[in-house]
């Protein structure tokens, strides 16, 4: 288990440094390609191109039969149950972003939905005015400081950076479920947290997918298009978690005079 | 002390220009979303039609020729006249007909304005969006900019996303790959709008 894992990462790496796009002499355009954020564009856009595939021969298959036998209301209530399973997670990161009132409400939460809600389903302390939020430890790393590094397209798991992917190892670990779940066997463990994740991401890339389409639709260069969204996003949450937004400006709060991007 | 009286005075009579500048540019907002409420969402007209009345409320509202040679950075420099025109004509439809559909698709029933921010002549108006059978409301943020008194829209931030930082993006990614060809960028605008103007196949 441990020697595929070092080989794989020993093959990640080789495939990551063979396929490092070259960085442009001139200045202007150096810094259009340090702004993307995105050294490994080459070996990102060709995992895009596998992800789209995949997208259209396996998950779009899948999600078209999801919905061919469940109505929008249930959809929602197993995205509600699977959040509801993410919510001790949220708990955690909440702790360590040392936000305690958040992990006050996430814990309410939990016990409120996991018993009047049905085991979940149902989001009850939503309507008792306790709004959902989710936290994950790559918004903990951000709030600790940790830059995003660079832009990664992950297969089958999408656009990601090399800090939101080692959170979404880190989560893995942290995530309480996950023990509380599994008996001393490792293997049961992580097969039963992957089994679930798994699940949760038919939920919820069924819930994203026509925003996917409309994207894809809409744009000239969709890798770009998505890669400016998410790093956007990313930036944007980190600095609200942060409390920034306050005192500096926020991401979006840019100039739009030429002279001021010299 | 005169001086301190004179600054005494300026911050007082600046400071209820500033609230009533507020006012004007929640109003601009909120007339904005009802005109596009209206004539777009609720309407129930056929597409074109919809299509024809988002392109007058958004260009009235709007400063586009600022955002397409934004969306454009440091290429805008070299490009010439025309096909600057050429461009920001593109971009034009390009921006109507995604929008046009988008705010057509939209479920739900309002828009709730909340709390306007200023930085100088730039004004951020934060409203939510209820989307029917989701979890989460949208934030959307309506960037306005307010230079002589005249209100212009400049940018909608969606969820922390920069609508105007995104075209820029992908249109630098584009012209990166063409070789910084305008002429590129233009004709696949063309193309994409071509393709979208034309009634959807299911």
């Amino acid at each position: 288990m441990k020697r595929a894992l070092v080989l794989t990462t020993l093959f990640f790496s080789c495939l990551m440094l063979a396929s490092c796009a070259s960085v442009p002499a001139d200045p202007a355009a150096r810094a259009a390609f340090e702004a993307n954020n995105d050294p490994l564009e080459p070996l990102n856009r060709q995992i895009f191109t596998f992800n789209l595939r995949a997208d259209k021969y396996v998950m779009r298959p899948v999600i078209n039969g999801y919905r061919a036998v469940t109505t929008p209301d249930f959809r929602k209530n197993v995205r509600t149950f699977f959040a509801n399973l993410k919510t001790p997670l949220t708990v955690v990161n909440d702790l360590l972003q040392l936000n305690f009132p958040n992990a006050g409400r996430a814990l309410a939460r939990f016990s409120i939905n996991s018993t009047l809600g049905f085991f979940g389903v149902f989001d009850v302390a939503d309507r008792l005015g306790i709004a959902p939020h989710t936290e994950s430890f790559a918004n903990t790393l951000g709030y600790w400081g940790v830059p995003s590094g660079p832009y990664l397209m992950l297969p089958l798991l999408g656009p990601s950076s090399v800090r939101d992917a080692s959170g979404m190892v880190t989560d893995l670990f942290l995530d309480p479920i996950t023990y509380v779940s599994a008996a001393n066997n490792e293997d049961t463990l992580f097969g039963i947290s992957l089994g679930i994740d798994a699940l949760e991401a038919i939920a919820q890339y069924e819930n994203i997918v026509d925003l996917m389409d409309d994207a894809r639709k809409n744009s000239l260069d969709f890798y770009a298009y998505m890669r400016t969204m998410y790093q956007q996003h990313r930036r944007a949450t980190i600095q609200e978690i942060s409390g920034g937004a306050d005192s500096q400006k926020a991401s979006y709060e840019f100039s739009l005079d030429d002279e001021d991007w010299e | 002390m005169k001086r301190l009286i004179c600054a005494l005075l300026a911050v007082l009579f600046a400071l209820p220009a500033d609230a009533a500048d507020e006012k004007q540019v929640q109003n601009f907002a909120q007339d904005l979303a009802n005109q596009i409420m209206e004539r777009v969402v609720l309407a129930k007209t056929p597409a074109a039609q919809k299509r024809a009345a988002f392109r007058e409320v958004f260009l009235k509202a709007t400063d586009i020729n600022k955002i397409a040679r934004f969306t454009l950075g440091r290429y805008a420099r070299s490009a010439s006249k025309e096909q600057l025109a050429a461009f920001t004509k593109a971009f034009t439809d390009n921006v109507i007909l995604t929008w046009a559909d988008r705010f057509d698709g939209y479920a739900g029933e309002s828009v709730k304005f909340q709390s306007t921010r200023q930085d100088k002549n730039d004004f951020y108006v934060t409203s939510m969006l209820d989307v029917p059978n989701t979890e989460n409301d949208i934030e959307v943020i309506w960037r306005i900019n307010a230079k002589n008194d005249n209100l212009k829209l400049v940018d909608l931030v969606v969820e922390g996303v920069s609508m105007i930082m995104s075209y820029r993006n992908e249109y630098s990614s584009v012209l990166q790959q063409s070789g910084g060809d305008l002429q590129t960028l233009i004709n696949l605008l063309d193309q994409k709008n071509a393709a979208l103007r034309a009634p959807q196949k299911k």
